[in-house]
């Protein structure tokens, strides 16, 4: 089996794109060959849209940035995002520190701000979120991130939980299926927190 | 029965019914676009040489559109459902004897070089289902590939899959 290390790297990408997710994990550890092949076929699977409710900002009243979603940017920073939708009706300092935070680092192309919040017409905070109203891009695949962590089940959530959910985004086109304790449910290419 | 002769790289003649071809994209454009599908000139008694392709394996590629005549053919790619794929039994059982040898890959790199996508999906799926439930390490001993990892890379691969331990 040695020889499928000397396949082109193109066929070595087309067997990993039907490994499942813990063989992902596994065939980085093998070699260099292997683990290229795999961050070659997930960097090429994109998330298209993170849309971020209320999320944190219920739970969080400081400026610390939750585990979770610490966990969360980790998992996702290497992956292209096209669209981030904030969607937030809250607007203090904390709640844009921590959105910024988690921003920072991620592969955004474009961030948007929806209409439910105020940021875009604060002038104070125009800035942060000047591009309300811009034109979706062309969707290659519907892959949507609703994180929404309520405050009664903040506690449902475990890091590794969110993490192995969340984290490998081939998860995402792979239409893995896996609801965590019910509130992270993945299918057919979308994903729903709640 | 129209038949239309495969010549492989290594000069084997291998007349194949028509019918069967069209599971490969490549060979069918080259039918159609030749015109070989026309019985009244003379290019319907050309033969197809495939120059990337050994007789030993275009026989097997051969031996599976047999088995798979008439099956729908597979539009586009579809990501979506490649974890979910199950390999038929038969298909197991023609891949499985090959499995650990070149002859395997040989066959995958003819499927896509033929674009016959039934045969690279499940072909690609044979193979990956062989890392099924494996560690990295244990992979590496079962192809008995050498650890190229410096220390410094396998603390970094650690780190970057910490999140699934």
């Amino acid at each position: 089996m040695v020889e499928f290390l000397y396949l082109p790297l193109e066929m070595i990408c087309e067997v990993v794109k039907f490994v499942d997710n813990n063989g992902l994990l596994a065939l980085r550890k093998v070699n260099r060959i292997t683990r290229d092949a795999v961050d070659n076929v997930c960097r090429s699977m994109q998330i298209q849209n993170i849309y971020v409710y209320d999320f944190v900002f219920v739970i969080c009243p400081t400026e610390d940035f939750p585990e979770a979603m610490k966990a969360l940017h980790g998992a996702i920073k290497r992956c292209p995002i096209d669209n981030f939708t904030f969607n937030c009706k809250y607007k203090n300092e904390a709640v844009i520190t921590i959105t910024d935070r988690f921003l920072d680092g991620l592969n955004v192309k474009k961030e948007r701000c929806l209409y439910a919040c105020d940021f875009s017409k604060d002038e104070s905070h125009a800035d942060k979120f000047p591009l309300e109203g811009m034109e979706l891009p062309k969707l290659r695949k519907k892959v949507y991130f609703k994180a929404r962590i309520r405050e009664d089940r903040n506690d449902a959530f475990s890091i590794s939980d969110v993490n192995r959910a969340l984290g490998f985004h081939a998860f995402l086109l792979n239409g893995f299926t896996d609801p965590v304790n019910g509130y992270i449910e993945i299918s057919d290419g979308n994903i729903t927190v709640d | 029965m129209v038949l239309i002769t495969l010549v492989s790289s290594d000069e084997q003649n291998f007349p194949v019914e028509r019918e069967l071809l069209k599971q490969s994209g490549t060979i069918e454009t080259l039918i159609v676009n030749m015109n070989l599908d026309d019985e009244d000139t003379d290019a319907a008694a050309m033969p197809i040489p495939l120059p990337n392709v050994k007789g030993d394996v275009l026989e097997k590629v051969i031996q599976w559109m047999e088995h798979h005549k008439g099956d729908p053919v597979k539009e586009g790619d579809n990501e979506d459902n490649n974890a979910e794929i199950v390999v038929p039994q038969w298909d197991d059982d023609f891949f499985k004897p090959a499995m650990y040898g070149s002859k395997h890959l040989e066959l995958t790199v003819a499927a896509s070089y033929l674009d016959i996508k039934n045969l690279l999906t499940l072909s690609c799926k044979a193979i990956s289902n062989t890392f099924k439930g494996k560690t990295g390490p244990q992979i590496r001993e079962e192809w008995g590939v050498p650890n190229e990892f410096t220390p410094e890379e396998e603390e970094a691969i650690r780190k970057e899959n910490e999140w699934s331990e």
